[in-house]
């Protein structure tokens, strides 16, 4: 079943296009990223999905609601964390439970929430006493809180330590076990990886594609690579007469081979035929971060300087 | 409601955490009755103060101090932090309008507000034998009429500004000339008369104030006046208010 179907989206400010026919559908129970660089645009698709953006054109449909007409509706539906945002630095947490709590027809239980999020010994902390992993986890709470079946989470562990990271990584999954479809927006090629289930690429505010993060490496796999040491010397010809063989080439101590189809059998069974044995032996695969080259041209890191410079 | 409810609460329980502003907010002019009602000077009738004692006259300019400080300072405070810390997105993510928490902030402040003033009249009453207002209709009316006149001033502020530490400058913008037209820095005796007359028509009209405490009822211009200002700049302030 879709939860969430968006077609066609479109938001410009002046001159600048932000968001340029974005479509995407979610389905029921995965967790769906948006996964670009800064400034690609996935913040500014989230809120006219969520409906606190008007988009300048296409539609948007959450469980079959409107989010620009029927927006009560879709409130209660879907919960969402935002970028930046606090809570006034005296409230405490479980003030901030109490007041979310009451905004909901059906708000699950605040301290089994919180238990769960593992802050239930922070519950009479003032906001500005959690740290940044803490007030992050408030702020899923909070997302959480009215039991929504939609959860859009933008760019949920910006700023954690790889600790925290981990552990709020564990808490998505957690919550998608609970049955919530979960929308998460990033720019980290690793949490994509780990986290979703299927992903929009987006880059100048279009989506490059959609697929499972193993299918997009696979649209843009080239070949494989593997990095070896020779125990002894060793002549290119031995490889490169080989028909998986594409090249190979030395980097210093190592010998790097590339090439496609069973490249790893192929070059161990003719080294092993000539008693070369393969020290340090890599085999590298493209990766997500590869993907999202060869489908922008461009790199998500550079992306991301870029934006932290302007 | 239940969250209009649990939202003022909360506002409640952050505006006491801030004891230095309440304490001035809600104390302050109190502790300048007392301090007044101590000096003899102060409490002998005096023709200068129209043959009252100068404890009697002043009442209500320390009324337009406790309001000042609430509409001006600490409200706009709350309500541009609140913006720039992104709570008012937030809000708008749930089934609850943002606009609740500026009521319930706006609720918060007028028991501030009430609160300190009814205190200012029992310690004047049973402490110093301050009189209470000889036209309690009017009073009220000129105390409820001001009061929405000056905070309606003071969500126009707040609508605006970027932050908290900007609401603060530019509260005290308004902040001056209110405290000068309601007469602290100078009695009122001592202003020249367009500067006195001017008084009954800036918020929160000190002038009705005083005609209804201690004269012979307020002077409808005032009060129409004040609901003027509300009518005016009410519908401007939601017109231009920044929620992100």
């Amino acid at each position: 079943m879709t939860v969430i179907e968006a077609n066609g989206l479109a938001k410009r400010y002046g001159d600048n296009v932000v968001v340029d026919g974005v479509s995407l559908s979610v389905k029921e129970g995965e967790i769906f990223g948006i996964l670009g660089p800064n400034g690609a645009g996935k913040t500014t698709t989230v809120e006219c999905i969520a409906g606190l953006r008007k988009p300048d054109a296409g539609s948007v449909s959450i469980m079959g609601l409107d989010p620009q007409r029927e927006t009560r509706e879709v409130r209660k539906l879907l919960g969402m964390q935002l970028q930046h945002s606090e809570l006034p630095e005296k409230m405490r947490v479980y003030e901030a439970m109490k007041m979310f709590s009451s905004f909901y027809p059906n708000p699950t239980d605040s301290d089994t929430l919180l238990e769960r999020l593992g802050l239930l010994e922070k519950r009479k902390s003032p906001f500005s006493k959690l740290s940044g992993g803490q007030q992050q986890r408030l702020s899923i709470a909070l997302a959480l809180i009215g039991q929504p079946k939609v959860a859009i989470l933008d760019e949920l562990t910006t700023g954690l330590d790889p600790s925290a990271r981990r552990n709020t990584w564990k808490l998505v999954e957690d919550i998608r076990s609970t049955g919530v479809t979960i929308v998460l927006v990033t720019h980290f090629m690793e949490e994509a990886e780990r986290l979703c289930d299927r992903l929009a690429l987006i880059d100048q505010g279009k989506v490059v594609a959609v697929d499972s993060p193993a299918g997009l490496i696979e649209q843009v796999d080239t070949g494989k690579r593997l990095r070896f040491r020779p125990s002894g010397p060793f002549d290119h010809r031995l490889l490169t007469d080989l028909d998986d063989v594409v090249d190979v080439s030395e980097q210093g101590s190592q010998i790097v081979v590339s090439g496609t189809g069973n490249l790893l059998q192929s070059v161990s069974a003719r080294l092993a035929s000539h008693d070369i044995v393969a020290n340090d032996l890599r085999v590298e695969q493209a990766s997500l971060e590869d993907a999202f080259v060869a489908l922008t041209g461009r790199s998500i890191e550079l992306g991301e300087h870029s934006e932290r410079a302007a | 409601m239940n969250a209009l409810r649990s939202m003022t609460f909360i506002e409640i329980k952050q505006f006491l955490r801030e004891p230095i502003n309440s304490a001035m907010a809600l104390g302050l002019p109190t502790a300048l009755m007392i301090v007044f009602g101590n000096i003899e000077g102060m409490v002998t009738p005096d023709v200068q103060w129209g043959g009252l004692r100068f404890i009697d006259y002043f009442g209500p300019s320390l009324v337009v101090i406790t309001v000042a400080v609430l509409a001006l300072q600490s409200m706009p405070s709350y309500i541009a932090t609140y913006r720039e810390k992104g709570v008012l997105k937030r809000l708008s993510t749930t089934p609850v309008s943002p606009i609740m928490l500026i009521g319930a902030q706006l609720l918060t402040q007028l028991a501030a507000s009430v609160g300190a003033v009814v205190l200012l009249m029992l310690v004047g009453r049973f402490g110093f034998d301050v009189p209470l207002p000889n036209h309690p209709v009017d009073f009220i009316l000129a105390f409820v009429l001001g009061l929405s006149a000056l905070f309606t001033m003071g969500l126009l502020l707040a609508a605006v500004v970027p932050n908290g530490r900007s609401a603060t400058a530019a509260g005290f913008v308004l902040f001056i000339p209110t405290l000068f037209f309601a007469g602290v820095y100078a009695p009122r005796p001592f202003l020249p008369d367009f500067v006195v007359n001017f008084g009954g028509y800036f918020p929160p009209s000190v002038q009705a104030l005083q005609d209804s405490w201690t004269g012979n009822g307020a002077n409808p211009w005032h009060l129409v006046t004040m609901a003027g200002i509300v009518l005016v700049l009410g519908p401007i302030t939601a017109k231009i208010f920044r929620w992100t």
